[in-house]
């Protein structure tokens, strides 16, 4: 079943003579429980998609259907909530909140929400990520890695259908990077996610169900990994 | 762009919002300095006018200066401007209810102490003569120029044996010109009349012609030591010398530092610095990246730093003058729409002295609070400011656990996060609490001074009530029948009626049993007074002292004045029980001494002497103050019975003064007709209208306090304007926190709430510092002038507690908007991308 779809996808940056056409009407659709990769060269257009798939931006043409809902359709409140339901987003540069400890930003979204925390899917999602005994840290206490498995922790917490990460080992060294994406690949599978993520790494790349590649906002190739 | 220095121009002309409101801040803070000064400056002018017009323009006087002196002074280059003053003496009439003293005046001296004409032209010689309108009236002279009359006129002097000597004369005066009348005068019944120097050369002896010289010192000279030199130079005794110390204070010549305006200065100082802090700061901070690429192409931090300060000072050669000149125009408005009447200050005063050090600390503020930003800036690494900007701006965390908890379960997450963001730039944080916790002890100080100043006191204090019928001289008094008719009349509130005996009793005293103080002022003071009985009585002392007959009403308000013992007012009624009053050398009497006096008595209708009697009295407390002011003093203490013991001892049955309030919104015609009928049932009666007075009053308090209220708002401004500032600073600093919060999910409301929180707390912890603080000044300030200002009271200032939380949450909450506009209008992915 197809969990995420865009339709003529677009969006130009600027107007006149100076636009850039960032994406250009792109299709895409993407299977629950899949692993797609991401790849292209600098300015290929892949973090606008990320970001319109996500709804953190608006397109300039087509929709994003989510769960065969139309995301754009929705009010900014709406689509505030939504995200924060069934999205989670992982970031390069982590972004943590500096004065909130790592289980606090853990479940930041969850509080945000109003909602009352399952503790026990907290504890779990801590051990699996290897990050429980720092959980009443501060950011600033804990390594690249560490930062970037709570960044993980996050995006899992409210449980979204769709993960969306952008070149979440980017910022960390190789050994690292693999021990991440290993967590983040057990963690998907575990429970059940669909993750969406943009990377330079070929390697990485090769561990994905699917990769996609872009090109001057259009999708060049789309394959099928085989493992 | 020629030089590398360009770049703060054209960043100056892109950013031209953030360059608009950086000339605000100082252009704000420099009008504020400006106005201060201007203020202070014109209420000192004013009130330095105000003594020139109520005392004369005049620094000193010399008594008794021979020719040759005063043509020394008159030529002294330090000297601008000379009057003298010769006195005829005084015009002996059989009544004694006035005091008429006659002068010879030059045209330099009436033009100095600023008499004027209401007819006529000033004397020149043969006998003319100048009298007070007032008088013509009360001694029935017709007005008209030409007028002759006869008048005796005596004076008294030492003679060569040291011994009072008395010189009678008379003569006839031509009336030339009528004056106006003196301040007080009439209600004290002293006058001046005006006769030439060769006038009193003539009608007095060679030997008792004296000359007293007044004089203005030139602007240039420091008046208190000129005056000293002067004096030393011409050999003159300290007698001899009376400095005008009214004008002298009010100049501000007295050495005295002015604690509660350098205490207003500094604190506005602090937050005008603190405020133009605030802006250089966040400007550095927006342009971290920029300055990273800077020093990546090879800027130095010098070079970094001088391009800040050239930034500061072209914004200063702008802002400046212009502050200078809003404040200027505030200052203005605020004098010329509130003095119309008002004789503060009537006149905009604006000195050089106010310009430059305006400029000056300007231009300071400016310079101190770049140092910091353009250090940071000069520090910023290349590749830190443009990778990472939390990476330069390193961020505290905090620890408060508990309070914490507490915030989480009162606001949630967002509350929480609020809190805490906070203090991630401590000391940005603590320079925007600090500027609003001034405001807000400003607050609290200012209305406490306010409403401590309690009209209504001070009215009972200088003006008793709203009209006062007083009679101080000779046996009549009003009867117990005109109080009643006045308590019966249609809109009173309350009458105080006062009995009084002008030198009533004879204070007996043993050397022993004295002060030597007291002992040493009576031997060489009272005891060489002329006329004064030298006898002693039954082998003591005797020293007269005014006696007041209190009713309950008033006894129970003169409090405030008692320094020992208690007003028991019962015992007073019924006991010889007394209260005394020092004014001035105290005798040594303690609370519960029992003193003798001996009391000449009189007939209640004709006033003629009955025969004497001893009294002895037993001494309640003691006051500090004459509650009552009959406008005579005795050189003796001053005696407050019950009316009713007084009525027993002194065998008075009527009255001498009556204090009379009436309700608001009366017609006061028709009271001032009635109450004037009253009072010219004795022909010597004062009727005194305290309307323009309490007008006058009235009219001062609200300029003060609309002048208080400015200076809280503009301070209030400047409070308003750091915590915009810092709450600005704050989020472009985690614009992609936001970006982030976003994009998990944070909605618009959210985000708002904690940005609003954000401010709330500001004003919060503000209010919290400010109320603490401005109660502990304003209790220190009402133990500092609890002394000179009687009526202050204090309690704690809850409502202006209250005010304060009110206001600096709204302030806090109305600063996030500009800001939360700024988070609305950016774009998540914009924001994440703003640094990745």
């Amino acid at each position: 079943m197809d969990i995420l779809k865009s339709e003529n996808l677009s969006k130009t940056y600027g107007s006149g003579e100076i636009s850039v056409e960032a994406l250009k009407n792109v299709d895409f659709t993407v299977k629950e429980g899949e692993f797609v990769a991401v790849v292209g060269a600098s300015g290929s257009g892949k973090s606008t998609l990320l970001h319109l798939l996500g709804g953190l931006d608006k397109p300039t043409n087509g929709k994003v259907l989510i769960n065969d809902r139309d995301i754009y359709t929705l009010k900014e409140k709406d689509l505030s909530i939504f995200r924060r339901r069934e999205i989670g987003f992982i970031f390069q540069f982590y972004n943590l909140v500096p004065v909130l400890t790592a289980k606090e930003n853990i479940t930041l979204p969850l509080l945000l929400d109003g909602r009352t925390i399952d503790k026990d899917y907290i504890d779990e999602l801590l051990s699996t990520l290897k990050i429980k005994d720092r959980k009443e840290h501060l950011p600033s206490a804990l390594s690249g890695g560490q930062q970037q498995r709570v960044a993980i922790a996050r995006a899992l917490a409210t449980k979204p259908s769709i993960i969306f990460a952008d070149e979440p080992t980017g910022n960390l060294d190789s050994k690292i990077s693999s021990e991440v994406l290993d967590l983040l690949r057990i963690s998907i599978k575990k429970y059940h996610q669909t993750l969406v993520m943009i990377t330079h790494d070929e390697e990485v790349a090769k561990t994905a169900d699917r990769i996609v590649t872009l090109e001057d906002g259009k999708i060049i190739s789309n394959e099928v990994v085989v493992k | 762009m020629r030089k590398y220095n360009g770049l703060t121009f054209k960043y100056l002309n892109k950013q031209r919002q953030r360059t608009a409101l950086t000339l605000l801040g100082i252009i704000l803070s420099v009008a504020l300095i400006t106005s201060i000064g201007i203020f202070g400056e014109s209420i000192k002018h004013g009130m330095v006018q105000q003594v020139l017009d109520l005392n004369g323009k005049y620094h000193g006087v010399f008594d008794n200066l021979d020719d040759k002196d005063i043509s020394i002074l008159k030529k002294h280059t330090k000297v601008k401007n000379v009057g003298i003053q010769t006195p005829l003496g005084g015009y002996n009439r059989d009544d004694s209810s006035l005091t008429i003293s006659i002068e010879g005046w030059d045209k330099n001296l009436i033009n100095m102490i600023g008499r004027s004409l209401v007819k006529g032209r000033w004397p020149k010689d043969n006998n003319e003569i100048v009298l007070e309108g007032w008088l013509l009236e009360q001694l029935n002279i017709e007005p008209t120029i030409g007028n002759k009359f006869t008048w005796k006129y005596d004076r008294t002097y030492l003679d060569e044996e040291g011994k009072w000597n008395n010189f009678e004369s008379e003569a006839e005066f031509t009336l030339v010109g009528i004056m106006k009348d003196s301040p007080g005068g009439k209600a004290t019944g002293s006058s001046l009349s005006l006769v030439s120097i060769n006038t009193v050369k003539k009608l007095l002896p060679k030997s008792l012609l004296n000359k007293n010289v007044f004089f203005w010192i030139n602007d240039d000279y420091k008046i208190k030591d000129t005056l000293n030199e002067l004096q030393n130079n011409l050999n003159i005794d300290d007698d001899n010398v009376r400095a005008n110390y009214q004008l002298l204070n009010t100049l501000g010549e007295n050495d005295k530092v002015n604690f509660p305006i350098i205490f207003l200065i500094i604190i506005v100082l602090i937050a005008t610095v603190g405020a133009i802090y605030n802006i250089f700061h966040i400007s550095v901070i927006e342009r971290i990246k920029e300055f990273g690429t800077l020093r990546s192409i090879g800027t130095t931090p010098k070079q970094i730093k001088k391009m800040l300060f050239t930034e500061g000072f072209f914004l200063s050669l702008i802002s400046i003058p212009i502050g200078i000149l809003v404040g200027f125009i505030f200052s203005r408005l605020l004098i010329s729409n509130l003095s119309i009447v008002n004789n503060v200050a009537n006149e905009v005063v604006v000195s050089f002295k106010v310009i430059i050090t305006s400029s000056i600390v300007g231009l300071l503020a400016v310079f101190i609070s770049i140092y910091n930003p353009a250090r940071l800036a000069s520090k910023v690494s290349p590749i830190e400011a443009m990778g990472n900007d939390s990476a330069v701006l390193k961020e505290g965390t905090t620890k408060k656990r508990k309070w914490h908890s507490l915030l989480n379960s009162l606001f949630g997450i967002t509350g929480k996060m609020a809190y805490q963001n906070l203090w991630r730039n401590k000391k940005r944080s603590v320079v925007t609490i600090f500027s609003m916790t001034l405001g807000c002890i400003l607050f609290i100080v200012f209305s406490f001074i306010n409403s401590s100043a309690d009209f209504d006191n001070i009215l009972d204090d200088y003006l008793h009530g709203d009209y006062t019928i007083m009679v101080n001289r000779g046996m009549e008094k009003y009867s117990l029948k005109d109080l009643e008719n006045i308590n019966n009349m249609e809109g009173i509130k309350e009458v105080k009626a006062i009995k009084f005996r002008g030198f009533g009793f004879n204070l007996m005293f043993n050397e022993g049993k004295v002060n030597s103080d007291f002992l040493k002022y009576y031997k060489e003071e009272i005891l060489k007074l002329p006329h004064y009985n030298q006898e002693k009585k039954n082998g003591q002392y005797l020293l007269e002292s005014d006696v007041f007959g209190y009713d309950d009403k008033t006894l129970s308000k003169i409090d405030k004045y008692l320094e020992k013992g208690n007003i028991d007012i019962k015992r007073m009624k019924e006991k010889p029980l007394a209260l005394l009053i020092n004014s001035r050398v105290d005798p040594g009497y303690r609370v519960g001494d029992k003193i003798k006096f001996n009391v000449s008595l009189f007939d209640n209708d004709e006033g003629e002497y009955i025969g004497d009697k001893e009294v002895k009295l037993e001494i309640g407390g003691i006051l500090n103050f004459y509650p009552v002011n009959m406008g005579t003093y005795s050189m003796g203490p001053g005696i407050v019975l019950h009316e009713d013991m007084f009525k027993d001892i002194l065998e008075i049955n009527g009255y001498s003064r009556f204090d009379i309030s009436i309700e608001p919104k009366v017609k006061r015609e028709k009271i001032e007709n009635k109450l004037e009928g009253i009072t010219n049932k004795i022909p010597r009666g004062t009727f005194i209208d305290y309307e323009k007075e309490k007008k006058l009053l009235q009219k001062q308090k609200r300029q003060i306090n609309i002048m208080v209220i400015s200076l809280i708002i503009v301070i209030g401004l400047i409070g308003f304007f750091n915590i915009v500032n810092t709450i600005t600073t704050n989020l472009i600093i985690r614009t992609r926190e936001f970006g982030m919060l976003r994009a998990i999910g944070i909605t618009n409301k959210q985000l708002k709430k904690m940005v609003r929180l954000e401010g709330m707390f500001y004003g919060i912890i503000s209010a919290f510092w400010g109320s603490i603080l401005g109660t502990i000044l304003s209790y220190i300030l009402y133990l500092l002038f609890k002394q000179e200002a009687t009526y202050m009271k204090w309690s704690t200032p809850l409502i202006s507690i209250i005010g304060v939380c009110v206001g600096t949450i709204i302030v806090g909450v109305l600063a996030t908007l500009i800001p939360l506009k700024r988070i609305y209008s950016m774009n998540i992915v914009e924001s994440i991308r703003n640094v990745e």
